[in-house]
């Protein structure tokens, strides 16, 4: 199973952890990743709020890389996959568009992107791809405890995560089961927490953040899994604020998607054994 | 003695073989249908009779009722047949046996095609899980109710007959018409949904295996009681933000009763019509996640309304400035967080996320990139134009400003320190700065090919 990789900026800079047990994951399921060492930046929605025909041809680009090599696209980031999923699907719709996106491609880049791939994120290529059976049978240190899934609200849309349904998903739930965990229900799993607005909208981003941490912890979470390491930003290092600015308790070790399943592929032993530490000895 | 005169077989026998076995001397089915045999028939010919040649009065005396049985017994009322009486005018009983025959045909004939067209739906069972709320006891919880509906049923339909037969309690919006009233909407299962329109089966499809609705109020609503929530916080939000018309003058038309219109392109029309195809402002209220946690925000509804209108050509430049100004403020689209979550809800999720990221594009090359939210689009294309990839120390810096970075001081000493839960050295985080860590690096290195990237941003967009 052979994909073409695109990590997203934040696993290459602030969050090295979610590129350090990608490695170990795809190692342990048996996929072959392949770089796109020009891939740009996805846009993330933000770019396009200024120019959203610049995101397109950006994104248009990195399709074309991955079309070269006759690959679909997988990333571990949710932001990642909502948007370009979207811009994809945007752009195999509207043919003038493609036509006058590929015109600036054609004239910068020499590529044209015809549309031949889709955006796949590593949750669905674990379920559909690979299957839950399949990845249960290489499961080494099961993750006993109760554990939030957390899937990051861009990539809830229409197919963005295969045939998930993207108001009620149960994808990261079964995956958890799977791993040999205890999925916990909170409706928060799939609501956002504001990251596009962190920097700009704080007290509400901090708000919203707040809401989910808390009803993960009130149904008994020990820990959060994401499948978005943008939301992982507010989820983690924005926590002890987010409690203060709502009064909820938010406290709550909250690891990447990848790292759970590296975990219970039996990768990464110390810092596992820090987690359940963490978690199941030392609590609030 | 009564007689079949005729019978003829219409379209649609399933060739099951019942008419045959129930009367063979008249019924042949072949693989396609079923012919009356040329026996029996004047005109000694072999197919579906759909001449309705007269039966030979023997047969048509002698086989009355097998005909009549067989007619009856056809899963699929293509049998029909008139009668005669002694004479060879049929008796007043026959006519009306014959009129009957017909119209029960035409009748079932009509369903079929309802049927076929996908308008009925079988008998579903399904779990209903209530959101309960009373207002006097301060108590909330959730009601289930087992139920077996016709999938076509509507959500609302099937509220009421909860409501007629089993708790007279429960407490929701119903509209007078289906599928008309924008105030009837719920949530189900996380969807938005007008409860007057959307069907049954459609939802149970949405729920998957488990057959359980989960049916809750609005979010961003207040409460009122069960199911049924206030249109104060919505109409408020209209009421501070104003979006009403105020026109300019303009060149009009006179119709043909001599009244004076203003006119429009019909690609202005077009685009007005796209732009504002929303089928319930409150569900559009209910799709943003922000609303629940910012009060003052007016919401996607209203600001959708103001885009439409300071987009309307016949709204005067005044208004539009003061729409605008609106959307610019505090309380107006900046404050959304996330406009993505909208995409998640369809085609109307689809079309207000398209036009909010188009006013908020319009606002940003305006107001020239001011304020928090306009550094922050701009830092963000601007590190993405001088790597290919986001650089976040600068776009953290540059949106918060001085100030605003030592107030985040806790939220960076977090990062840097690496305490962020997941096992990793922490030593190895304040490597960031001049190496991967937990910090983000200060300079990106390029991604290959980077003079691409910049190429693309210099042919569209070189304000970045």
């Amino acid at each position: 199973m052979e994909f073409a990789y695109f990590p997203g900026c934040v696993a290459k800079g602030s969050s090295r952890e979610v590129e350090d047990a990608m490695r170990s994951v795809v190692e342990g399921l048996g996929i072959t990743l392949v770089e796109m060492p020009g891939a740009a930046c996805c846009g993330a929605g933000v770019m396009k709020q200024g120019n959203h025909r610049l995101q397109l041809a950006i994104n248009a680009r990195t399709f074309a890389m991955a079309e070269e090599q006759e690959l679909d696209v997988l990333t571990p980031c949710a932001t990642c996959q909502g948007n370009m999923y979207e811009d994809l699907a945007l752009l195999l719709e509207d043919e003038p568009l493609r036509a006058e996106i590929n015109d600036v491609l054609e004239r910068t880049t020499g590529m044209r992107f015809e549309g031949n791939l889709r955006m796949r994120h590593l949750l669905d290529v674990m379920v559909e791809d690979i299957g839950l059976d399949v990845v249960a049978s290489k499961v080494v240190n099961p993750v006993d405890f109760p554990i939030a899934g957390y899937y990051g609200s861009p990539m809830l849309r229409a197919a963005a995560n295969g045939d998930d349904d993207p108001h009620n998903p149960v994808y990261f739930e079964q995956l958890i089961t799977a791993l040999g965990g205890e999925a916990v229900e909170y409706d928060g799993r799939t609501r956002s927490v504001g990251f596009p607005g962190l920097l700009s909208q704080e007290k509400t981003a901090m708000k919203m953040t707040a809401s989910v941490l808390a009803e993960a912890k009130q149904e008994g979470a020990k820990i959060m899994a994401t499948a978005c390491p943008l939301s992982h930003f507010n989820l983690d290092v924005y926590q002890v604020k987010a409690g203060r600015v709502s009064g909820k308790d938010t406290s709550m070790p909250v690891i990447h998607l990848p790292e759970l399943v590296a975990f219970a592929l039996g990768y990464h032993v110390t810092r596992y054994a820090q987690l359940r530490t963490r978690a199941l000895v030392i609590g609030d | 003695m009564a007689q079949i005169a005729s019978v003829w077989i219409e379209e649609g026998c399933i060739t099951c073989d019942a008419c045959q076995e129930t009367c063979p001397e008249v019924f042949h089915v072949t693989d396609d249908s079923c012919f009356i045999i040329a026996d029996v028939r004047s005109d000694g010919k072999f197919d579906q009779n759909e001449s309705k040649s007269l039966l030979k009065v023997e047969s048509g005396s002698s086989l009355y009722d097998d005909i009549v049985d067989a007619a009856e017994g056809c899963p699929v009322d293509v049998i029909i047949f008139t009668t005669a009486g002694d004479g060879d005018e049929p008796s007043e009983e026959a006519a009306e046996v014959v009129e009957a025959s017909v119209e029960v045909a035409a009748e079932k004939k009509v369903a079929r095609a309802v049927a076929a067209s996908g308008v009925q739906q079988p008998v579903i069972e399904v779990s209903l899980r209530l959101f309960r709320y009373d207002p006097i006891l301060a108590e909330k919880g959730y009601d289930t109710y087992e139920v077996s509906v016709p999938g076509h049923h509507s959500l609302q339909q099937v509220l009421m007959n909860i409501k007629e037969t089993q708790d007279g309690t429960l407490t929701f919006r119903t509209s007078a018409s289906a599928g008309s009233d924008p105030l009837t909407g719920l949530e189900v299962n996380g969807n938005l949904v007008l409860a007057d329109c959307v069907r049954m089966i459609d939802l149970l499809d949405s729920a998957g295996e488990s057959a359980v609705l989960t049916v809750e109020p609005l979010s961003g609503h207040q409460v009122l009681k069960d199911l049924f929530v206030s249109t104060k916080a919505l109409e408020v939000a209209k009421e501070r933000a104003k979006p009403w018309m105020r026109t300019r003058d303009r060149p009009g038309v006179l119709s043909a009763q001599g009244r004076a219109i203003g006119t429009m392109s019909s690609s202005d029309a077009s685009r007005l019509h796209k732009m504002n195809d929303i089928s319930s402002e409150h569900l559009l209220h209910s799709m943003s996640e922000t609303v629940p946690h910012n009060r003052s925000y007016l919401g996607p509804a209203v600001c959708n309304r103001l885009w439409v209108r300071a987009n309307d050509p016949r709204t005067s430049k005044e208004c539009k400035q003061d729409m605008n100004a609106v959307l610019q403020g505090p309380d107006g689209i900046w404050a959304e967080t996330d406009i993505g979550v909208m995409g998640r809800f369809g085609r109307l999720g689809s079309v207000v996320s398209k036009n909010l990221n188009d006013c908020r594009s319009e606002l940003l090359r305006a107001h020239r990139f001011a304020g928090k939210s306009g550094r922050h689009v701009k830092w963000f294309s601007k590190t993405v134009k001088s790597s290919g990839t986001l650089n976040e120390t600068i776009l953290a810096a540059q949106t918060m400003g001085p100030l605003g970075a030592i107030a985040n001081l806790p939220a960076t000493l977090r990062m840097a320190l690496g305490f962020t839960r997941t096992g990793g050295p922490p030593v190895r985080d304040w490597q960031g700065f001049i190496a991967p860590g937990k910090m983000p690096p200060l300079i990106n290195k390029s991604v290959h090919n980077h003079h691409e990237v910049v190429a693309i941003f210099n042919e569209l967009d070189k304000r970045f």
